[in-house]
């Protein structure tokens, strides 16, 4: 625990610019779907009318930015100390390496998803708060919370997903840059499948969210095992 | 008494044979020169004691604790080390480094970090960015962080790299005090640098290594002292490859 404090005490930092870029994200995203639905009637079906498929879409549209920009945190917070002649400053450190990468991981996904976790929930309930007063949507009432929840529990774990991915791409292939770019691609595949699941299967979308999760998670600790039996040239 | 031991290490890097090392002792307290020509194998040997290469056979031990996995949170305990600086001290301050050094070393950081900078002869501010000092200034400092946690083995890895005329002397003086009850283990390319401050003298070449001999022993068997040592080793080697 105490290490954990400290990792996160480093981390602290990223938490105003992540949380308030989540937040400034999903209000945009959320307007931008409200106000197109508003307009477009050429569509039989007025997807974008309905309240659940504005959140879904915005929710992913945010998950797809904060994948890359979650990507790029990370590469500064923790895949820079396992790559290149970086590794010897952190394995020099008098603490098991395995040790010391699930703290600095366990310490970037609490700061993660606690920034996105407050963006998220402020931005959509002031949205769900003025779609009631002014309305954008046509269903729109206080009952949505359910659907907010999901939404962002979904949208956390999926960039969570996309973002230890690409960041242990990124040590496999001892380059941050090739991280980055690892999440461009996975945001590109996922975007499009994760809002169509989003808006027609919440829970199906929900159970997959968390079943990445837990993939990442195996991952990680396999990740850490090849750490602790890796050399820095 | 403190024995760093290294007993018929032998490192290969995909094909290529690095090290192929029969016996080393390192006993009394002093400061060892490990001297060679470049890729003798001088930085792989000192990532070796450090855990960070893991040797293809034998074993390394500090007293009677053997470098292992399992043992090498205790043994780097035990080591300080300036290795070549790596690009991500540059986006730390002076600070964060020095709170991280003592927070996994488990050492009281003090109130202030300027008396252990000016002991380096480094007068800013801790706050300043470790990626806007010089080469030098760098050097000072990774010097201060790897004596702080006053390690049983220090490992100098080309200290002297861009250091200026006071800094080399500031350097040698604390590695003096540091050798007075420690080992020392010191690489560098200036024969003149080491010549007025180490005791011992190991040379490397084509990852082998010399036996260690006093540097009073060297001046005497050889009329041209460490240089004279030196091509003496190198030029009955054969390569490993």
């Amino acid at each position: 625990m105490e290490y954990f404090d400290f990792e996160f005490s480093h981390m602290k930092k990223m938490l105003l610019p992540l949380g308030l870029t989540t937040g400034g994200l999903q209000l945009l995203f959320l307007y931008f779907f409200a106000i197109v639905g508003r307009f477009d009637t050429e569509d039989g079906s007025s997807m974008l009318t309905h309240y659940n498929a504005v959140l879904a879409l915005a929710t992913i549209g945010t998950m797809c930015v904060l994948a890359i920009y979650g990507t790029v945190l990370a590469g500064r917070y923790l895949v820079h100390d396992y790559v290149g002649m970086n590794k010897s400053k952190t394995y020099l450190l008098p603490i098991s390496r395995k040790a010391l990468f699930y703290t600095k991981t366990k310490a970037f996904t609490a700061s993660l998803s606690l920034a996105m976790a407050v963006g998220l929930l402020v931005s959509n309930l002031t949205f769900m708060t003025t779609d009631v007063i002014v309305p954008l949507t046509k269903d729109q009432s206080f009952t949505h919370i359910l659907n907010i929840i999901v939404s962002t529990i979904v949208c956390i774990c999926l960039t969570l997903t996309v973002v230890l991915f690409s960041s242990f791409i990124g040590i496999k292939l001892d380059s941050a840059v090739k991280g980055i770019t690892a999440s461009i691609i996975f945001v590109v595949f996922l975007s499009n499948l994760a809002a169509i699941a989003l808006m027609s299967y919440e829970l199906v979308s929900l159970l997959i969210a968390v079943a990445l999760i837990v993939i990442a998670t195996m991952v990680c600790i396999s990740m850490g095992n090849e750490i602790d039996k890796s050399e820095a040239l | 008494m403190t024995r760093l031991k290294i007993n018929h290490v032998t490192k290969s890097i995909g094909n290529r044979n690095i090290l192929r090392i029969g016996n080393l002792r390192f006993g009394n307290n002093g400061i060892y020169g490990l001297v060679g020509p470049n890729g003798a194998g001088k930085t792989t040997l000192l990532k070796c004691i450090c855990g960070l290469l893991v040797t293809n056979t034998g074993d390394i031990s500090i007293d009677n604790l053997v470098l292992s996995r399992d043992t090498r949170t205790d043994f780097l305990k035990k080591i300080g080390s300036v290795f070549a600086q790596s690009d991500s001290l540059f986006n730390l301050s002076i600070k964060e480094l020095l709170d991280e050094h003592y927070f996994f070393f488990g050492l009281t950081a003090p109130q202030k970090w300027s008396p252990i900078l000016e002991n380096v002869g480094l007068n800013v501010s801790e706050n300043q960015m470790i990626g806007n000092l010089s080469l030098g200034m760098r050097q000072r400092l990774l010097l201060a962080v790897a004596i702080s946690h006053k390690p049983e083995i220090l490992i100098l890895d080309e200290p002297f790299n861009g250091l200026d005329p006071d800094g080399v002397v500031l350097t040698k003086n604390l590695i003096k005090q540091h050798s007075q009850d420690k080992i020392v283990i010191i690489t560098s390319h200036s024969f003149a640098d080491l010549n007025d401050i180490i005791t011992d003298a190991v040379v490397i070449a084509d990852g082998q290594t010399s036996c260690i001999k006093s540097i009073t022993k060297i001046n005497e068997e050889f009329s041209d002292g460490l240089m004279g040592f030196y091509h003496s080793f190198i030029n009955c080697t054969v390569s490993l490859n």
